[in-house]
């Protein structure tokens, strides 16, 4: 259906997990996407989807798994399956402590935690350069209330590829004119509506060039009346052949632009598939009982 | 009736003159203005008499053969202060001028000297009198027409009393007579601001008899306004020191407080930790032991900058410093802290770094989140200032003002209540001002 579709992945996360404190919210999420993929994730609220989305570039640090970015590993930890192996190793061998593996796993767990430290103190720099490539956009837009609306685009293309003001400018007035926001260009970020907000923040992660871009719910902040505005971006998006994660409560707009449609629930993708698969004909239980409410 | 009254209510001038923001505004004005009148009503003549009040003579009267060089002290205490006029050739007749920087602002009546060879302060007394001394003054800063003196003690057997300009005989004339009972006001008119630099000490014609017996001291006719009038510039002086302190101190405490906040808002535990014991420790001592202490070390040092930075003042405005910027570092740490987390977020999910986002996104919201906070710490600190008076008087701020006027007119109530009337018309327009501005800030985000 996608004409830029071929085999490279861009994104390969593997048994992904992830706790706050003793809930677990991700148990256990395999997903590839591959490049100029436009993938949506739906789900009721609390079912992991913006946690997973934050895990991708590491805004929420996952407790457990393996997250790589065009083939690069920006993250991986084995520890929490380790103590899990290790738990469940001694509840079901009584005489543990003599067992060859028992040691085995215990060698295998402190490495994994002097790997994690060590990946700790160096994630903060390494990943910047990774964010760079994966450009977000937020539910509640977080433009910088501080700064006018080009200065909101230009900050970030200065600073980390070094490029001029003048080159960072046209191009951030190239992009505003896209999204039919350059009559506000000087306007302070804060005076702007939220469906500008939006837009803004779209350009923004855009105006760094990226290979890939998650929205989390771009359109749940927003009056009824400006989500016509931000999807329509959007969309024009998928048409440069932009890959896309989308986390939304949109399920028309899922169905139209997506390759992709990923359904989770519980900290788990319970059903994954085309839209029309997804959509007209689900299989999973808790898929179908969700559709039926929703659409 | 009814119509008209609502169309009153209609209008724009009607609306306009019942906000409330016009009606803070024309609080200030009005506070404003009665400062500017009650300072344009007494003009320049009064400030002139202020100046010349800021000197007196002292005449040399009796002085031994054998003081040539001496030294002239006072006495304060059991301690003679040494007047910085020393070395100074002495005969009778000798006048000598003193200025209330020299550290004679305070009270006192009678001038030592001592022989310079030998140094020992004695005052020596008149063979002719053996109450008084032979070097001798006390001053009287206003002109007045009226002088109240207060019989504080008389034997009951006295009645007539004679009152005269000095305590020495040779030098002295008789201002006045009158029958006097123990603890009234007897009161005597004066033409000309003669009395200036007069000794207003009263005595019966008989010397001997009721001098010991008998304390007379001007009482200066007050009032709230009167001490305003008579000492305004004194007041307004003061009132410059106050705010000129204040200003330093709170505007160096900025960047002591910002720099406070980030060590705090860091990573490193060390600087956490360093950051957060000094806001502790800090803000869990008293400001005016603070005060003390730094005063007791810096003290003997005798640093200072120019004849207004004296050791007195820096040691003040360091503590000062010291203390507000431990406040204003968890302002800006509150403020900062108040920052949408969603502005880091966005900023960290474009690559930037955390110190990169902070410098440029998040602390200058958390500074404009801040403002209104740190103008209260103004405030606060103006008042705080106030506690310089307890390290030294001679620093100037509008509190010690008290103890110079006091020092010159023995009362104590006055003063403090117009210090307290400035005090309050200061602070409180600050404060209104601060909380418009607060208001306008928040208009411009909504």
């Amino acid at each position: 259906m996608n004409t830029n579709y071929n085999d490279e992945y861009i994104i390969k996360v593997t048994n992904l997990y992830k706790n706050y404190g003793q809930n677990e919210v991700l148990k256990g999420i395999d997903l590839t996407v591959k490049k100029g993929e436009v993938i949506s994730i739906i789900g009721s609220s609390g079912s992991g989807k913006s946690t997973f989305i934050r895990c991708l570039n590491l805004l929420g640090e996952p407790t457990a798994g393996k997250i790589e970015f065009e083939g690069n590993i920006i993250y991986e930890s084995n520890t929490h399956h380790l103590k899990k192996e290790l738990e469940e190793f001694k509840k079901n061998n009584s005489d543990y402590k003599t067992q060859e593996k028992y040691k085995q796993l215990r060698k295998e767990l402190k490495e994994s935690r002097i790997h994690d430290f060590k990946q700790s103190r160096q994630i903060d720099k390494t990943i910047n350069v990774h964010r760079q490539k994966i450009g977000m956009v937020f539910q509640h837009f977080n433009v910088f209330n501080n700064l006018t609306v080009i200065d909101n685009i230009t900050l970030a293309p200065m600073k980390t590829k070094g490029i001029s003001k003048e080159e960072a400018e046209k191009q951030a007035l190239e992009l505003l004119e896209k999204v039919g926001l350059l009559d506000k260009a000087k306007e302070y970020s804060l005076k702007l509506s939220g469906g500008q907000k939006q837009r803004l923040a779209i350009v923004r992660a855009l105006a760094m060039n990226p290979d890939c871009m998650l929205f989390d719910e771009p359109t749940s902040a927003l009056d009824p009346e400006m989500v016509k505005e931000v999807l329509e971006v959007i969309k024009r998006l998928t048409q440069t052949g932009m890959t896309i994660i989308i986390v939304t409560h949109e399920m028309g707009f899922a169905k139209e632009i997506s390759d992709r449609v990923i359904f989770m629930d519980q900290g788990i993708i319970c059903e994954e598939g085309t839209p029309e698969e997804i959509f007209n004909n689900p299989k999973n239980a808790r898929t179908k009982e969700f559709l039926s409410k929703v659409l | 009736m009814k119509s008209f009254l609502d169309k009153l209510k209609a209008t724009k001038l009607y609306v306009f003159i019942t906000s409330k923001s016009f009606r803070t505004f024309s609080f200030i004005l009005v506070i404003g203005l009665t400062i500017f009148l009650l300072i344009n009503n007494y003009g320049n003549k009064e400030i002139n008499a202020a100046t010349e009040a800021d000197t007196f003579t002292v005449e040399i009267i009796n002085v031994n053969e054998n003081a040539g060089l001496a030294t002239i002290a006072y006495k304060d205490g059991e301690n003679y202060i040494d007047t910085g006029k020393t070395k100074l050739e002495v005969k009778s007749g000798t006048k000598i001028k003193f200025y209330y920087k020299d550290g004679l602002n305070e009270g006192y009546n009678i001038l030592f000297w001592a022989n310079y060879e030998s140094n020992v302060f004695a005052p020596v007394k008149d063979p002719g009198d053996n109450e008084s001394y032979y070097v001798s003054t006390s001053f009287v800063k206003t002109i007045k027409s009226d002088i109240t003196l207060v019989v504080v003690s008389i034997k009951e057997t006295e009645k007539i009393v004679y009152f005269y300009n000095s305590s020495v005989k040779e030098h002295r004339s008789m201002i006045g007579v009158d029958v006097v009972d123990f603890g009234k006001d007897a009161t005597f008119k004066f033409n000309t601001p003669k009395n200036r630099g007069f000794d207003f000490i009263g005595w019966s014609e008989d010397l001997t008899t009721i001098t010991s017996n008998m304390e007379i001291y001007p009482l200066y006719k007050s009032s709230v306004w009167t001490v305003f009038r008579d000492y305004y510039p004194m007041f307004f002086r003061g009132l410059a020191v106050t705010l000129l302190l204040s200003v330093i101190s709170v505007f160096c405490a900025l960047f002591l407080g910002i720099i406070l906040c980030l060590m705090r808002l860091s990573k490193s535990y060390i600087l956490k930790f360093v950051a957060a014991a000094y806001v502790e420790v800090i803000r869990g001592v008293p400001l005016l032991l603070q005060l003390l202490v730094i005063y007791i070390i810096l003290g003997p040092s005798k640093i200072h900058i120019g004849s207004f930075f004296t050791t007195e003042v820096i040691s003040c405005l360091l503590a000062l410093f010291i203390n507000s910027g431990a406040y204003s570092s968890e302002i800006f740490r509150s403020g900062i802290q108040a920052v949408d987390k969603g502005q880091m977020e966005a900023g960290r999910a474009l690559g930037l770094s955390n110190w990169q986002v902070m410098i440029k996104v998040v602390i200058p919201q958390g500074i404009k989140n801040s403002l209104p906070s740190i103008g209260n710490e103004l405030v606060s600190i103006i008042k705080e200032t106030s506690l310089a008076v307890s390290v030294d008087a001679s620093i100037g701020e509008l509190m010690s003002v008290r103890k110079q006027i006091t020092a010159a007119t023995y009362i104590n109530l006055p003063p403090y209540i117009v210090i307290a009337i400035i005090y309050f018309c200061v602070t409180f327009s600050l404060s209104k001002l601060i909380g418009h501005l607060e208001k306008r800030l928040q208009t411009h985000e909504h």
